[in-house]
């Protein structure tokens, strides 16, 4: 299956990591869901899925720290306020920002760029056209469409992005120690009940290698 | 890697034998009284108080402590009087019946089928007791809702230290994981039992007494997927006990792995035991030790590594180091800034960080490797850490272990405080050294004078500190002096305040010239004043402003010229 490389970058990205989230902390690079995130805001179709095959950390990683206003609820779907009477007896649906404000810390990261490099697979015989869809793809990517706006992480850090063409050049992180990075979110498996899927990946070279991290564990994509 | 660090760190704990950390499921509590049982089950003399001098409970290792948010959840064979007893001055009989059931409950559970004459007791005597009669304890006043363990007649230690009591516990344990969903842990990677709620960190000022979590799901807003609790992010039972635990341990009262700046709460490690974790600690101004050879020691390190040498001592370079910055946000626990890097690049920049500040002193008590918080403390209004932006601490300790820059705020703090206050100390001197040196890698300043230096900033410094001795010459100790009046403006705008002190100079230079004993004095500052001026870009006159920048130069200029002025005189005396 042919791939293809998305060049990414923003003045700020936080991939959350699930144990800290409440007060962020950032992963150390973006996550494979993530980056798929991006991908499918530039171009999807029910007929494909994205695979992404490796991150390259494009920029030295450096933390940053933010306190920002956040709220303490959601809305509800059940009861008076919710989403449910909202839709029956068309109640407005709202969340009072001063009612639930609340400070909160974060740990994210600054001035981060990635070389997304990925490949999508065919979720049924439909529609399986490789030329296709790898030239909307870049197509899209060039003129800087999106169905939405793509982020790093979190919705409030935009996502800037371009299509590498030819040879990915080398990361500044090339020469450094293969760098763990831990167990890190994977993705979500949606047909199980939600259950989140972690994996080891570590930084060589500059570069996540998800599809390796991902035979060695064992963990089916 | 917080998690995964510290979970390691873990390890390395249990497997040292001087260093006391509990093993799973168990841990640390401070415990006020322990009750006396003999083999029937019958309560022997007096309550025994296990309490320090000023009240403080003892701590000591015992089952659990089970996590209570709220509900009912009792401890094995240890808990307040509310739950061992059956009664406390809580007011709610009812509430105290349940808690009492819980622990016979538990304790029963758990002892089934022990063969242990400890364990006969216990259940003897839970079986016997009646919370009316805990009133008529000898000291109950005293002991009322405190926590309580027991003893064995005529046996050494406590009931819950025997070994068929910590056996009984942990099968008890492994038992109950039965009930809490399975699923893969991120710290790792087994697929393994994830409790709901993990153990409370104690030990960051500011957060909850009880102790706050690092890892919580308290509010609606961090539920994802409809998940509850912990499942939110699958923490497995052991490494959750062992997370918890180190960091229970680094942050414990007596720790010399912690460090508090400001509301940020550092704790460090290093993967493998070294003398580098205690200077760390040491040079970031951790609890300073009584021991006056470790004092030595230490002092002997800073002055290796701000040469840039490397002490034996450290071990091998590339033991990663870790540092983490905590700060409390009431019943939670936010990450500051978590640092990992290798024990040479620790000591790389602590000393990078000290040679950026040197600079010769004013008087010797004062500290040569001055700690964050000393610096920071000269920033603060009142000298009062508080009154900082709680930003600043976390972003300058940052910078210190990153080897980075520091934060532009530290700058402004720095003039600010001088021009509100109008004191020119070692301190804040060298605070503007270091950042001017730090944020421009051409910026030349030398710990002592330096007449070579041509920048404005520095020049009309130097020159104002002599304009202020020819005044104090003149006139003595008067009451508002060029500096109490000028040093801001003169600093900010020397367009505006050069030519007005200039020409007073010319009034105070020949009184001093008039006087028998120091009209030697006159030439000597006119002759410096000439030539700092002639050092001066004449065409362009006095700046109309300054930038920080310079007017961090200023200051620099100011003091080293002052520190001139004075070492000069000394040498004169000793003459």
């Amino acid at each position: 299956m042919s791939g293809i490389q998305l060049r990414v970058w923003g003045e700020y990205a936080c991939f959350t990591r699930p144990e800290l989230k409440v007060e962020r902390v950032s992963y150390d690079v973006m996550t494979p869901s993530a980056a798929r995130g991006i991908l499918e805001a530039v171009y999807w179709k029910p007929s494909i899925r994205w695979v992404v095959d490796r991150i390259h950390v494009m920029k030295p990683i450096r933390f940053d720290n933010v306190r920002r206003n956040e709220v303490s609820a959601k809305v509800p779907l059940k009861g008076a306020t919710g989403v449910s009477s909202a839709m029956k007896k068309g109640v407005p649906l709202r969340l009072y920002v001063e009612d639930n404000r609340q400070q909160r810390a974060a740990l994210l990261l600054r001035d981060v760029e990635y070389v997304i490099e990925a490949h999508f697979e065919y979720t049924s015989a439909e529609d399986r056209n490789d030329g296709k869809h790898l030239d909307m793809f870049n197509r899209r990517a060039k003129k800087g469409q999106c169905f939405h706006r793509p982020y790093l992480g979190c919705r409030e850090f935009a996502a800037f992005f371009e299509p590498v063409e030819g040879e990915i050049p080398a990361s500044p992180l090339f020469g450094e120690e293969p760098r763990d990075l831990g167990w890190m979110l994977y993705d979500l498996d949606y047909r199980n009940n939600m259950t989140p899927l972690f994996f080891r990946p570590s930084l060589e070279r500059g570069v996540v290698e998800v599809t390796k991290a991902l035979e060695r564990e064992g963990v089916v994509s | 890697m917080i998690l995964q660090a510290l979970n390691q760190y873990y390890k390395r704990l249990l497997d040292d034998p001087k260093a006391q950390v509990s093993e799973f499921g168990f841990g640390l509590q401070g415990v006020h009284f322990a009750l006396t049982l003999d083999r029937s089950g019958a309560l022997v003399g007096r309550p025994m108080d296990l309490r320090e001098e000023k009240g403080r409970p003892r701590r000591i290792e015992v089952p659990g402590p089970v996590v209570k948010a709220n509900g009912i959840k009792s401890n094995f064979a240890w808990d307040n009087t509310g739950y061992v007893l059956g009664a406390d001055d809580k007011g709610k009989p009812e509430r105290t019946a349940m808690t009492h059931a819980a622990f016979k409950t538990l304790a029963f559970e758990a002892l089934n089928g022990v063969d242990d004459e400890g364990a006969a007791a216990l259940l003897a005597f839970l079986e016997q007791w009646d919370p009316e009669r805990a009133a008529e304890l000898p000291g109950w006043e005293e002991m009322v809702g405190l926590n309580i363990v027991f003893m064995l007649d005529g046996e050494p230690g406590f009931l819950h230290d025997r070994p068929a009591f910590r056996r009984a516990w942990r099968d008890h344990l492994t038992a109950g994981n039965d009930e809490f969903e399975t699923g893969q842990c991120l710290v790792t990677g087994e697929v393994a039992p994830i409790p709901p709620t993990n153990a409370k960190i104690k030990g960051v000022p500011g957060a909850q007494t009880a102790g706050a979590s690092l890892v919580s799901f308290n509010i609606d807003a961090a539920k994802s997927y409809g998940k509850e609790q912990n499942l939110n992010s699958p923490i497995s039972v052991r490494a959750a006990f062992a997370y918890t635990t180190a960091l229970n341990c680094l942050l414990a009262p007596d720790s010399t792995r912690k460090v508090q700046v400001g509301e940020t709460t550092m704790v460090f490690w290093a993967e493998a035991p070294s003398q580098a974790e205690v200077l760390f600690g040491y040079a970031m101004g951790a609890k300073k030790s009584e021991d006056n050879s470790l004092v030595q020691r230490m002092e002997r390190y800073l002055g290796d590594v701000a040469q840039g040498k490397y002490p034996e001592e450290f071990g091998e370079a590339r033991t990663p180091f870790y540092v983490l910055g905590l700060s409390p946000n009431a019943a939670r626990l936010s990450v500051r800034f978590w640092h990992v890097g290798t024990v040479g690049q620790m000591a790389e920049n602590l000393g990078a960080h000290f040679r950026a500040l040197s600079l010769q002193r004013r008087f010797d008590n004062e500290p040569e490797h001055p700690s964050p918080w000393q610096l920071l403390r000269e920033l603060a209004l009142q000298r009062d850490i508080r009154n900082l932006s709680p930003l600043l601490p976390g972003q300058f300790l940052r910078s210190i272990i990153q080897g980075r820059p520091y934060p532009q705020t530290l700058l402004s703090a720095a003039i600010g405080r001088i021009r509100a206050d109008r004191e020119i100390t070692y301190l804040r001197t060298a605070i503007l050294k270091a950042f001017l040196l730090r944020s421009n890698a051409n910026e030349e300043i030398t710990m002592h004078l330096n007449e070579e230096n041509r920048e404005t900033g520095y020049l009309l410094g130097r020159l104002f500190a002599t304009l202020e001795r020819t005044q104090n010459a003149a006139l003595g100790n008067v009451n508002a002096s060029v500096r109490d009046k000028y040093f801001a403006s003169a600093a900010a705008t020397p367009g505006l305040v050069f030519p007005i002190i200039i020409s007073n100079a010319q009034n105070w230079l020949s009184k001093i010239a008039k006087d028998k004993e120091k009209g030697g004095l006159a030439h000597y500052y006119d002759r410096i004043m000439m030539k700092i001026i002639g050092n001066m870009d004449d065409t362009a006159g006095y700046p109309k402003t300054l930038s920080l920048r310079e007017q961090g130069l200023f200051t620099i200029g100011y003091y080293q010229q002052m520190q001139d002025f004075y070492t000069k005189k000394e040498k004169d005396t000793e003459e």
